[in-house]
């Protein structure tokens, strides 16, 4: 751990450029703990705030930019690949439009507080056009607000944090396995639930092609078209013969409307 | 969203495999969305065919 703490300290600038770097890009490194260690350390005269600060900015916003020219030049499939690497893939792509069309450029400002849409709003930006300047105007205020929390906190409780490091370096290796290992059980949960939930559905899908032979057979099928508005229009506005379009923020209300006693098939992509 | 359903009592859904990429590719048939169904929708009924 103490050979840890000198490498950091040693190499603080690099270190705080590359996690957040990476971090950003959609990597499940810990930048928000190492700005506040840069914010404590900037409080203990050991690390120049501002420049820490700046670099931290320019990491941040040179993994947005990348994502935005994704998202502009590949389109919504963009959010696919970003949601089936999350965690919580069946909300991921719709919570990540709602956010970002009721709040427009704004959301830029605070995603990066928000868990999942950090990664998720810079590629959205360029799937719905937004202009370069705005872009980087947007997300380097965003970048500038949560970079500069995390260092202000550390910075305000640099005396307790050093407190909590020398009691972690205490634990040594121990402290990495039980981490590690907490770690390891909630994604390992989460992937057998995702699982479970997948085993589920590929049973109950249905292909195109059964579903034709249902259509042309004359057999009472309802369709349910759940795309939201962006993927519809990104579609040329079209949908499945009979298919009735239903936002999903109404899938609750409405589901009285449903009948029970007929084949429900569904498509929200 | 088939989670959704079945936890309202919906229990017979059926995801389309492929979704609406993979109809477009089999050069299926398709029809315009109606310019008002880009909103709140009207109420559900059955399809056609």
């Amino acid at each position: 751990m103490e050979q840890a703490l000198d490498f950091v300290l040693r190499h603080g600038y690099a270190v705080l450029f590359g996690v957040v770097l990476g971090e950003q890009l959609g990597l499940p490194l810990p930048a928000a703990p190492v700005l506040m260690a840069a914010g404590a350390l900037g409080a203990m005269g050991r690390l120049h705030l501002a420049p820490a600060l700046g670099l931290a900015v320019v990491a941040s916003l040179g993994a947005d930019f990348l994502w935005y020219q994704l998202g502009k030049h590949r389109g919504p499939s963009i959010l696919g690949l970003l949601c089936r690497i999350s965690l919580e893939p069946d909300s991921c792509v719709r919570r990540t439009e709602n956010v970002f069309l009721r709040h427009g450029p704004r959301a830029l400002l605070v995603a990066k507080f928000v868990p999942g849409l950090s990664t998720a709003a810079p590629p959205l930006a360029g799937v719905v056009g937004m202009s370069v300047p705005r872009f980087l105007v947007c997300s380097a205020g965003g970048a500038l607000l949560w970079a500069g929390a995390y260092m202000a906190l550390g910075y305000l409780f640099s005396s307790q944090l050093e407190v909590v490091a020398e009691w972690l370096s205490r634990l040594g290796t121990w402290l990495g396995v039980l981490l590690g290992g907490a770690l390891a059980v909630y994604i390992a949960g989460k992937y057998v639930q995702r699982q479970r939930f997948l085993r589920k559905l590929r049973i109950a899908r249905i292909t195109p092609e059964e579903l034709m032979a249902k259509l042309d057979g004359g057999q009472a099928v309802v369709i349910v078209d759940l795309r939201s508005d962006l993927q519809v229009e990104g579609e040329g506005m079209l949908k499945l013969p009979g298919a009735l379009h239903v936002h999903p923020e109404e899938l609750e209300a409405r589901h009285t409307e449903i009948p029970r006693d007929r084949e429900i098939v569904l498509y929200c992509s | 969203m088939a989670l959704r359903l079945k936890r309202v009592g919906v229990t017979r859904v059926r995801p389309l495999a492929g979704g609406f990429d993979g109809w477009r590719e089999r050069s299926f048939p398709v029809e315009l969305v109606a310019v008002a169904s880009v909103a709140p929708s009207p109420p559900l009924g059955e399809a056609a065919g």
